[in-house]
């Protein structure tokens, strides 16, 4: 067992929301805030560590109790559905997971459609879901690519403001689920570390509830 | 398609001596606690119908099965569970046995699982069953044994935490959800999901005490006080009074034994609703983030072999107490003096007379099948021998030291 509850941040943006949250529970982020190369960061006088990594792999580490605790997005857990608590809402890292195409699209439904994803699996059960089947042509990047050079119909991605779409000509034809940051507990660890845990997702709560 | 004769496939590995030592040392010690306990062991094959898993649909999942076809086109699966061939074996063979029966097992069992890559899909499950108890008593000597095992094999900081499946059903009828309603809770409820709960009380217009009650359910855990005195504000049906009841029973019944610093509840748990019919359980140590071992009661199982018999139990996972076991320290490998004869020419039988009383306090005995001094000491260091002997023509044993040990002596010796 850990000395420290241990906490996993998606690195990047879901990152400085959630140091953003915690510093306003009044917790010390400095060391967070600082460039440095360490991968294991203490926060002064209180116990808790935090780690930086991917998504999947926030979720990964939550799931085999490396870390007790995690930061991660909707997608992610969607994607990749891991046996963990998913505790909490945070609110932030809004975005909707979305069906996207060219206008036309909208008016012809295709009996077969080729669909471009960053998440096939999400992709397939909303379209299974709706009883479509559908060729899924897995990407990493760049979604919107595809249905500009014929290699998909649609695509389905994560959505923000709808500004890369518009800027490639294509537009949301139906919204598949909204998307934010959960905060995930380990199974084990938060039986193990109830009132640790608990204290925690309370002050998170919080802090949510006050803004 | 070459290399493919030397890789495993994925989720299965070869163990090497040290790990099949200790796996048998844990089996061993698991299977004596099982049988200290009055259970008595079956062993039912690797290879079953696929009927037999999915219809009625107790396990459901089809798609995690491996699948094989028989010569008459029949579907057959490698074992995903052991729970069901236990029942099968009980209502087919052991129907006029006597009752409260026990049983006990060990075997692998065999799992799709493609999405995780790294997780196994062939393991080892020991467990146990007890048919014909309905009451508390039944639930409680389960549990015992549960806490028995894991204290016996030497695993430390173990808690067992109990739900009620019948306190849950009772809350979903009272709340009158549809079985799909009941689907979405189920997996909410999984992920002590809170804000997903909110917004589906929201959805399905759920308010009131009993909705309340609903959306705490994730946080209901820890120990009987602490749960009760949460439960203080909220209402209960007497369907959901008589499942706490009957989870406090039990637990009374384990603290009567002395074990109950052992038990915690969480009233949300949950694990396979269709299956389980009252209370459920999970083993756990604070030292490994996975649950090591789970069961329960199963009332209606047995319904399906056309038998009317209560049932409960437990089944552990061999690997998982292994890792955590490695991660408290608590495994040793079991040394036994072990010895290297070399035997000169001698009147037949003298040899094996020799080697027989060596042999008496469970020592390793062997012959030595090499032929020169070096090589004899280097295979005495990697395999760790303690002693290297003579016999004698005349029977009599002399212990060399192997630093002394010369090509001239080994010419004497019977190559």
């Amino acid at each position: 067992m850990n000395e420290n509850p241990r906490m996993a941040l998606t690195k990047g943006r879901l990152e400085k929301d959630t140091v953003n949250l915690l510093e306003a529970a009044g917790l010390d982020m400095e060391p967070v805030r600082k460039p440095s190369r360490k991968l294991i960061l203490q926060v002064p006088q209180f116990p808790l560590d935090l780690i930086l990594l991917k998504g999947p792999d926030v979720a990964t580490y939550v799931e085999y109790g490396v870390a007790d605790l995690g930061v991660v997005g909707k997608d992610v857990l969607l994607e990749d559905p891991k046996p963990v608590y998913e505790v909490l809402d945070l609110g932030f890292g809004r975005c909707r997971m979305a069906v996207a195409g060219p206008p036309e699209m909208a008016a012809t439904p295709k009996k077969h459609l080729r669909v471009a994803s960053k998440y096939p699996r999400i992709a397939r059960d909303y379209f299974e879901g709706r009883g479509q089947s559908v060729e899924i042509i897995r990407q990493q990047g760049s979604v919107e690519l595809a249905p500009l050079m014929g290699l998909a119909d649609v695509i389905v991605d994560i959505v923000e403001t709808g500004n890369t779409l518009k800027a490639n000509g294509l537009v949301v034809l139906e919204e598949i689920v909204p998307i934010s940051a959960r905060l995930v507990v380990n199974k084990i660890s938060y039986k193990t570390r109830r009132h640790e845990m608990n204290r925690l997702i309370d002050m998170m709560e919080k802090q949510l509830t006050n803004r | 398609m070459n290399q493919r004769k030397v890789f495993l496939p994925q989720g299965v590995q070869d163990l090497l001596i040290d790990d099949c030592l200790l796996r048998r040392v844990i089996e061993n010690q698991i299977m004596e606690t099982f049988t200290q306990w009055g259970y008595m062991e079956v062993s039912s094959p690797a290879l079953e119908y696929y009927d037999l898993f999915t219809r009625p649909e107790v396990l459901a999942d089809g798609d995690k099965m491996f699948k094989l076809i028989d010569a008459d086109g029949r579907i057959l699966v490698l074992r995903p569970d052991c729970t069901i061939p236990m029942a099968r074996v009980v209502a087919t063979k052991m129907r006029d046995f006597v009752y409260p029966l026990k049983l006990c097992y060990v075997a692998d069992v065999f799992r799709i699982d493609q999405e995780q890559a790294g997780k196994k899909r062939e393991f080892r499950q020991a467990g146990i069953e007890l048919f014909g108890v309905t009451t508390a008593k039944g639930d409680a000597e389960v549990l015992v044994t549960a806490i028995e095992t894991l204290k016996g094999i030497g695993l430390q900081h173990v808690t067992v935490e109990l739900g009620s499946v019948k306190y849950l059903k009772a809350l979903f009828r009272q709340l009158g959800l549809t079985a799909d309603q009941q689907a979405a809770v189920v997996a909410l409820l999984e992920e002590k999901n809170v804000t997903g709960l909110q917004e589906l009380a929201r959805d399905y217009g759920i308010n009131g005490g009993y909705g309340a009650l609903l959306t705490r359910l994730p946080r209901l855990f820890g120990t009987l006080e602490e749960v009760q005195a949460a439960l203080a504000q909220h209402p209960q049906t007497p369907e959901m009074t008589e499942a706490l009841e009957e989870l406090q029973a039990t637990i009374e019944l384990v603290a009567d034994y002395g074990l109950d610093q052992y038990l915690g509840i969480d009233l949300g748990m949950v694990n396979q609703l269709d299956y389980y019919t009252g209370i459920i359980f999970k083993g756990f140590t604070r030292d490994l983030g996975t649950v090591l071992l789970s069961g329960g009661r199963y009332d209606a199982l047995l319904g399906n072999f056309g038998m009317d018999c209560p049932a409960t139990g437990f089944a552990l996972v061999i690997h998982k107490i292994t890792k955590a076991l490695k991660i408290q320290e608590q495994l040793q490998v079991p040394k036994r003096r072990h010895v290297l004869v070399l035997a000169c020419d001698t009147p037949r039988g003298t040899v094996g007379e020799a080697v027989g009383q060596l042999r008496q306090q469970d020592d390793i005995v062997e012959f030595c099948l090499l032929k020169t001094a070096d090589d004899i000491r280097a295979y005495m260091k990697k395999r760790q021998v303690d002693e290297l002997v003579r016999i004698h023509p005349d029977g009599r044993v002399e212990s060399i030291d192997p630093a002394r040990l010369t090509d001239a002596m080994m010419k004497e010796v019977t190559q």
